[in-house]
């Protein structure tokens, strides 16, 4: 198969990933964009051997982090830690339904490092070898972020739960 | 608040996420079958994680825009290193074909609910019809169930046609989106793991239309309106091979 059209067939899963990620549809489809064009100039980087969902995932992240730095940046270098997550003081809500419109919500809540290896995770099945090497962490640095991050829904939806949006890290 | 339990809560998603396999998924279960917290955590765990795809998913069966396609289509690429072709045809997804190309033959028919459904189902059949472990939300098994819930999200009778005559198995169904609306899609496999797609929505259009069929990039679509509701079927095949198909179904349909 053709690397353009196998590219292509990945790009509905990039599309919901970017969109999870960004909570942004509009910032998502650039980022998709992006990757796409940043794949296609790069394939001969691409090892045929390995997933590549995977190798346009780990593409489409890393945009978008450089995306986050750049207009983070204020002469100084940011850190992934550093990036704000869109949390900052939102108390919990008390609801004990999952509308959709919460889980939108709470997932953009989340640290960025947290909601990637959730998303990846929850949606796309992926395994944890595989979102380690996406996200360039070992194995046991994925697991704890998505221990964080299930342990931050767990709070935000449970609505008999003491209302404290505990900050992690 | 901290929970008392025997199975801490990191092991509790690799065994959900199913990272464990062998002795220590073992382990896992039986510490479960002694530890009703840890059973409703874990019950918990799950319904999150089928709520972050409910939430998403409907981005997987929207159109793709124009610019995304425009990106794919402008750059030019070399093929394959010869030595990767091997591994490429193992791998290959029958279904791989297209989602991008269609583009001119949608824009002709822009505005019309049946073209519309024939891009959905074409995209649908794509995305789900190369997916392995996950094809369908509910199996085939559960037909009833099946079908009674995507009547009540579609607000209309809808059932999954048995297509056993014509070689095709149901593997089940899934709740999809199209233009806002709720749609039905079934999944259909015969013995040579051929992949069939049929997709339900409302017919907005109020009108009739006999079968149209269009082939694009490997895949066979044929839709119709028929009363309240619009069809669309899509697969790896010929218009011969189809038509068939598109009349058992049509029967089907006809009969409830």
């Amino acid at each position: 198969m053709a690397f353009k059209t196998e590219l292509a067939t990945h790009i509905p899963f990039l599309r919901r990933f970017a969109r999870a990620l960004t909570g942004d549809a509009a910032l998502a489809d650039d980022l998709v964009q992006d990757c796409i064009e940043r794949a296609l100039r790069k394939h001969e980087l691409y090892d045929p051997e390995r997933p590549m969902r995977a190798w346009l995932y780990t593409i489409l992240r890393n945009l978008h982090i450089s995306g986050l730095r750049s207009e983070l940046r204020r002469g100084s270098s940011v850190t992934l830690d550093e990036i704000p997550n869109g949390s900052d003081a939102v108390p919990p809500r008390q609801e004990d339904r999952l509308v959709l419109a919460d889980v939108e919500e709470a997932v953009a809540r989340l640290p960025l490092v947290q909601r990637e290896v959730l998303l990846l995770v929850a949606l796309d099945e992926l395994s944890y070898r595989d979102v380690a090497e996406i996200t360039g962490v070992p194995i046991g640095t994925v697991m704890s972020r998505l221990s964080r991050a299930r342990s931050f829904l767990r709070q935000q939806f449970d609505g008999d739960k003491e209302p404290r949006l505990r900050r992690i890290k | 608040m901290t929970r008392q339990r025997k199975i801490e809560d990191w092991a509790l998603g690799a065994y959900a996420d199913g990272e464990l396999s062998g002795e220590a998924a073992l382990e896992i279960e039986a510490l479960l079958r002694g530890d009703p917290d840890a059973q409703l955590a874990l019950a918990e765990l799950k319904r999150h994680k089928a709520a972050l795809k409910t939430a998403f998913d409907p981005v997987l069966a929207e159109e793709i825009p124009p610019a995304i396609k425009d990106a794919l289509a402008e750059a030019r690429v070399s093929h394959w290193p010869q030595a990767s072709r091997r591994f490429l045809l193992i791998g290959s997804l029958a279904a791989a074909v297209a989602l991008l190309v269609h583009a001119v033959d949608v824009r002709e028919l822009a505005n019309s609910d049946g073209s519309t459904i024939a891009s959905a189902v074409r995209s649908a059949h794509a995305v789900y019809g190369s997916e392995i472990r996950h094809p369908v939300e509910i199996a085939g098994d559960q037909r009833d169930h099946l079908t009674s819930w995507l009547s009540k999200r579609l607000g209309q009778p809808v059932i999954a046609p048995d297509l056993a005559a014509q070689g095709y198995q149901l593997v089940g169904g899934r709740l999809l989106s199209l233009r806002d609306k709720p749609a039905a899609y079934f999944m259909y496999e015969n013995a040579r793991k051929q992949r069939l797609s049929l997709y339900v929505v409302i017919n907005s259009e109020h009108r009739d239309t006999a079968f149209r069929m269009e082939e694009a990039d490997g895949i066979m679509t044929c839709y119709w309106l028929d009363g309240p509701l619009a069809y669309a079927l899509a697969g790896e095949m010929t218009r011969t091979e189809m038509e068939p198909i598109a009349h058992a179904v049509y029967e089907a349909l006809d009969k409830t």
